[in-house]
């Protein structure tokens, strides 16, 4: 008994090494961020949200946030309807074509980003569309378009095929099924595989690195650039910006349809 | 029910073209790019040349590079695995009650950006880091030691970010195994220890084989990490591949490094998922028929 | 082969209370069943047994020694479940020898064991599959196999037929009693199948809300249940309002009912005048020239019977007539009363 509650106490405390290992650089930089000293030390001396003024007065900073906002919302747009309609696609697909129709959809995340960038970038060039807001832009959605796809379809899966029957046999088209019962059914699908979209979007780093338009950085590039030369807390406010909209993301999914099911 | 095929068409047209146009073409091109000749006035020039490739093999240096960022990425899959499993263990067993919390801990970090979580490793090694703060006061050196832009420092971060990747299909194998397999294994006389290493490891390994995949993968093309934590003191395929893509604008050579960057993961993939695939066959969790 | 005894059994979740004090002994060598609906408990009581859960109160014995320190590993039980709990990456052999090598039975004794024991459940030219390439009835009787082959204390197996087709779980029921017979084994059943609980076993408990309503034979239980539940659980039963005319000898009653005055059994001791439900199964009537006087009230055919309700006063019961017999919606009868199979129950609603 007594060798089974030493061996539970080590595994509890070896757990909770892990789990602190996973969450602590996160931790670090929201801290850091809410220093008041005048450079990036830990413990951070004293509390103060000057840093978050300094970032949001930081020009090259606040067209970065901008940008990215911009980008990762149309993406978001973008993503959800095209992914909605290729998973009613691929659910109307005979199965010997939908399996090829799905590998081909997910292949953007089986593939290393840094890879994809690569092409995108020798291909974009021949295009015309080379160091555009476009291309940039398309980047992004061909990265993100398997997230939202992913989750709208496992939502689509749940969906009983006879209340599609029933709502044929109730005299309803295609068209007013998919409006009426379909989507509905599916919305917390959407809305987190949108909210997916967002946020690899807006973290995106290697592929905006490669496909940056002329003079225009996402704040992970301004980030990068930034701690290339400086390193003091409005790095980390900048940070945690970022960690703040990763929280409001996990907290939403997990309202809307629980994270076990979402991942 | 189904639509008209015309219907349908118009469903699946935007993403088909995306893809096709924007990700498959792009690939293409990849491999066209390894073919062009160089040119000095443009990213490329207009002639056909294997030289590009006769140029990597001659040089011994990109092959070290290509080594040595295997090697990089092994041990970061194996280092993976083994913080994963446990993680995975407990995330599966948790009651539901705590479920939320735990998960959010794993699934957090998936979705703040690899740049940002790096950024906190060079806050918790830095000069005045938390790292030496502590080595400092338990008198373990006299002035803070410099702990970044090392190799082992990127294998960290990279451990770091790649462990959602792992824990997660981990997780989901872990769940499938009915616990009336544990209670059978149990009652026929096996311990703890037993069951987990008769039944819980063989059965968990479809999930194991999957992450040891992505996290691979993933690592070896891993470029932020690298560059921020090991400066100039870590050079790795990625790495250089960029350098040549945008510092020093030779787009075929880089795309060749780019190609022979895919083969060989994909090799390694291939190797690996060829030598278990014995072990994943039999895991697979069987239906009643 | 042991004997086992468990006594105060209580187990609680999250305050729902799934047992309430189990008490119930097993002899050695015998088929004991527990029986009752979902949610009466009989299934966590199994799995205290096995170990798998841990009783808030209750002592656990096997053949006097107490078990409840040791986990499932240690107590010797061959488990069987309702989903088989096969392990799918091993095949049929290595799944019946798992637990001879947790045991450390040598290689050659467990190929033997193994062998024998396939060939009893007539699987030995199956056993390099892997459980899913099996059947349904296959993989039940592997998992039957994988629990005797251990040579345990006691055969536990939970609902084991419930995934099974009709049929397959007819062949099945013989087995199962022929393998446990042959091997002397002591075995605790658990099911919701009354026809099987009563076709397996030596005594059948049948269990309501957490305890053991009534311990009997499969006789006893069907013929005389203690109380309307048991009555209603074992099998189909029509009962009618019955107030106790005279004694007629040790355990025998006149009663009256709304139909007239019929002989029936029922426990000792009951006084004159006093109410009871008169349990009638549909078996114990038929139509004759004395007894109870009801009219047909409604009829089904299903081949080898027909299945009627008599109406009597405002009561209705229901009895099974030849396929044959012709007799028209609202016609008068009279139906016997066999007294061996007609039985007085405590009226649980009368004051």
């Amino acid at each position: 008994m007594k060798a089974r509650l030493i061996l539970g106490l080590a595994a509890g405390a070896g757990l909770g090494i892990l789990y602190a290992f996973l969450l602590a650089p996160l931790v670090v930089v929201v801290l850091a961020s809410l220093s008041g000293g005048e450079v990036l030390a830990f413990p951070p001396t004293g509390f103060s949200l000057k840093w978050f003024a300094k970032f949001f007065g930081h020009e090259s900073f606040r067209n970065a946030l901008w940008l990215s906002l911009q980008v990762a919302v149309t993406s978001t747009v973008v993503v959800a309807v095209v992914a909605t309609m290729a998973a009613l696609f691929q659910r109307g697909l005979s199965r010997n074509l939908a399996g090829p129709f799905r590998t081909l959809l997910l292949m953007p995340l089986l593939m290393p980003e840094i890879l994809t960038a690569i092409g995108l970038l020798f291909f974009l060039y021949q295009i015309g569309l080379g160091n555009t807001y476009l291309g940039l832009q398309i980047g992004h959605v061909v990265i993100t378009l398997p997230f939202a796809f992913l989750s709208i379809t496992s939502a689509l899966d749940q969906v009983d095929p006879a209340l599609e029957e029933a709502s044929a046999s109730l005299g309803a088209g295609y068209g007013r099924t998919t409006l009426k019962v379909m989507l509905p059914l599916i919305k917390p699908g959407i809305i987190t595989g949108g909210l997916f979209t967002f946020i690899v979007s807006f973290d995106m780093f290697a592929m905006s690195f490669l496909l940056k338009t002329v003079g225009g950085n996402t704040l992970p590039l301004a980030l990068f650039d930034y701690l290339k030369y400086d390193f003091d807390p409005t790095a980390a406010a900048a940070a945690t910006v970022s960690i703040l909209f990763a929280l409001a993301v996990v907290a939403l999914v997990e309202k809307l349809v629980g994270l076990r099911r979402a991942f | 029910m189904t639509a008209r095929p015309w219907r349908l068409a118009i469903l699946g047209a935007p993403a088909l073209f995306l893809l096709v146009v924007f990700f498959v073409l792009p690939y293409g091109e990849i491999v066209m790019m390894s073919f062009r000749t160089p040119s000095s006035s443009a990213p490329y020039g207009d002639g056909v040349t294997l030289a590009n490739y006769a140029r990597m093999f001659a040089d011994g240096h990109y092959l070290g590079i290509l080594a040595e960022t295997v090697a990089v990425g092994a041990s970061i899959t194996a280092i993976c695995l083994l913080i994963s499993f446990p993680i995975a263990l407990h995330l599966s067993n948790v009651g539901d009650r705590w479920h939320t919390l735990f998960y959010a801990c794993v699934v957090s970090p998936l979705l703040v950006g690899v740049l940002v979580r790096n950024f906190g490793w060079m806050i918790i090694l830095s000069f005045n880091g938390p790292i030496n703060q502590i080595l400092l006061a338990l008198g373990l050196i006299d002035r803070p030691v410099r702990l970044l832009f090392t190799v082992e420092v990127v294998v960290l971060a990279l451990v770091h970010v790649f462990i959602p990747f792992m824990v997660l299909p981990i997780t989901t194998a872990l769940r499938n195994i009915p616990p009336s397999l544990y209670e059978a294994s149990r009652s026929l006389g096996a311990g703890r220890f037993a069951t987990f290493w008769r039944v819980t490891l063989p059965l968990s390994f479809p999930g194991v084989q999957s992450g040891v995949i992505l996290v691979f993968v993933l690592a070896i093309s891993a470029y932020v990490t690298p560059v921020l934590l090991g400066g100039q003191f870590v050079v790795l395929m990625p790495t250089v591949i960029v350098q040549q893509l945008i510092a020093a604008f030779a787009w075929p050579f880089g795309a060749v490094l780019a190609m022979i960057l895919t083969l060989s993961t994909l090799t390694c993939v291939l190797v690996f998922a060829f030598a278990t695939r014995g072990l994943a066959r039999r895991a697979a969790i069987g239906r009643t028929p | 082969m042991a004997q086992i005894e468990i006594a105060g059994l209580r187990k609680a979740y999250n305050g729902a209370v799934a047992i309430d004090g189990v008490d119930l002994n097993v002899a050695s060598g015998s088929f004991v069943t527990l029986l009752g609906p979902s949610g009466c408990g009989k299934t966590t009581t199994l799995r205290c047994l096995a170990g798998f859960i841990t009783p808030d109160a209750g002592a656990i014995r096997v053949e006097g020694r107490d078990i409840m320190g040791l986990g499932p590993e240690g107590r010797d039980f061959g488990v069987v479940f309702q989903n088989y709990a096969l392990f799918p990456h091993l095949s049929v052999f290595d799944n019946v020898a798992y637990g001879l090598q947790a045991r450390r039975v040598p290689k050659a004794e467990i190929a033997a064991r193994v062998a024998e024991v396939l060939g009893l459940v007539q699987l030995g030219h199956l056993k390099d599959r892997l459980p899913r390439a099996l059947s349904g009835g296959q993989q039940q009787r592997v998992a039957l196999a994988r629990a005797l082959v251990i040579r345990p204390q006691a055969l536990l197996l939970d609902e084991p037929l419930a995934n099974l087709d009709a049929k397959l779980r007819f062949e099945m029921r013989w087995l199962i009693r022929e393998l446990q017979r042959k091997a002397g084994i002591t075995a605790l059943y658990v099911t919701h199948d009354q026809a099987e609980a009563m076709a397996l076993s030596d005594q059948v408990a049948v269990m309501k809300q957490g305890r053991i309503a009534q311990l009997g034979s499969p006789r006893d239980i069907y013929q005389r249940p203690r109380e309307r539940y048991v009555a209603e659980f074992t099998g189909e039963a029509s009962y009618l309002k019955a107030r106790i005319a005279e004694a007629v000898g040790n355990g025998r009653y006149r009663v009256a009912t709304a139909g007239g005055e019929v002989i029936a059994n029922g426990p000792a001791g009951l006084a004159a005048g006093s109410r009871h439900l008169l349990l009638l199964r549909p078996e114990a009537l038929q139509p004759g020239a004395a007894g109870l006087r009801a009219t047909l009230q409604g009829r089904f055919f299903v081949g080898s019977a027909q299945h009627c309700e008599m109406r009597i006063g405002d009561e209705v019961i229901k009895l099974y007539l030849p396929p044959q017999a012709e007799l028209g919606e609202g016609a008068a009868v009279t139906l016997a009363v066999d007294q061996d199979a007609a039985w007085l129950l405590p009226d649980e609603a009368a004051p």
